[in-house]
């Protein structure tokens, strides 16, 4: 099954290997990422597979923390 | 001087014979004309006193009728002042009542506004927080640092 991993930095082929075979383990089929570099996610990286979304950038953990700032 | 008598006499019997003539003549059409004038005079009397009496009553009547107005226009006026009393408490109640609303309304509006504005100052110290992290980071962090951050992701043990 192909996806999409876009990183705020270009990663080597290790560990795109790594995160290709967790993401296999998860949805029980074997899962091809192609990488894209995006520096507006600060760090971390946002995988896209099957209409699914995992987002684990930084970008989205200061969203979570506005949002929280903003709860009552 | 010699009287004579008989002339006297005369003149007398004369004087007699004259009234008694002048009497049968003239008392019972002097006393007609008398009763006349006297029954007239007295009804006059009558007629007036009755006229008295008339104007009298008539005089109790209006005084009556005006006692009674005067009542009436005192009740009116009684009646009008109660009326008067009763409106202006009414409306110094509801100028009252809507004083109080305004006031309750005004402090909901003050408390809205007040919420408003905190709620607005909270977004934007929310905004300026995550702005001024967005800079730093987007300064300081390095691909060392995103590798950490992968080494993470494969330290968890499920994904979701």
């Amino acid at each position: 099954m192909e996806g999409l991993i876009i990183t705020a930095f270009k990663l080597d082929d290790d560990a795109v290997d790594k995160i290709e075979k967790k993401f296999s383990k998860h949805i029980n089929a074997e899962v091809k990422l192609k990488q894209e570099v995006d520096r507006a996610l600060l760090g971390g990286f946002i995988v896209h597979i099957r209409n699914h979304m995992y987002d684990y950038s930084i970008k989205r953990r200061l969203e979570d923390m506005n949002k929280y700032l903003l709860s009552d | 001087m010699k009287l004579d008598y008989v002339s006297i006499i005369a003149y007398i019997l004369n004087v007699v014979v004259l009234f008694f003539f002048l009497r049968w003549l003239l008392y019972k059409p002097v006393k007609k004309f008398i009763d006349a004038r006297s029954a007239a005079f007295d009804e006059r009397v009558e007629n007036l006193a009755k006229q008295e009496t008339d104007i009298a009553q008539q005089k109790k009547k209006y005084d009556d009728f005006i006692a009674d107005s005067q009542k009436e226009a005192n009740k009116v006026i009684q009646q009008s002042r109660e009326n008067a009393k009763k409106r202006a408490e009414t409306i110094i109640d509801e100028a009252k009542q809507s004083a109080k609303d305004l006031i309750s309304h005004t402090r909901d509006e003050i408390a809205e506004e007040r919420d408003a504005a905190q709620a607005r100052m909270r977004e934007e110290v929310a905004d300026i927080a995550v702005g001024i992290a967005t800079r730093v980071l987007e300064r300081e962090v390095t691909k060392e640092d995103n590798d950490h951050i992968i080494e993470s992701f494969f330290k968890r043990e499920r994904i979701g």
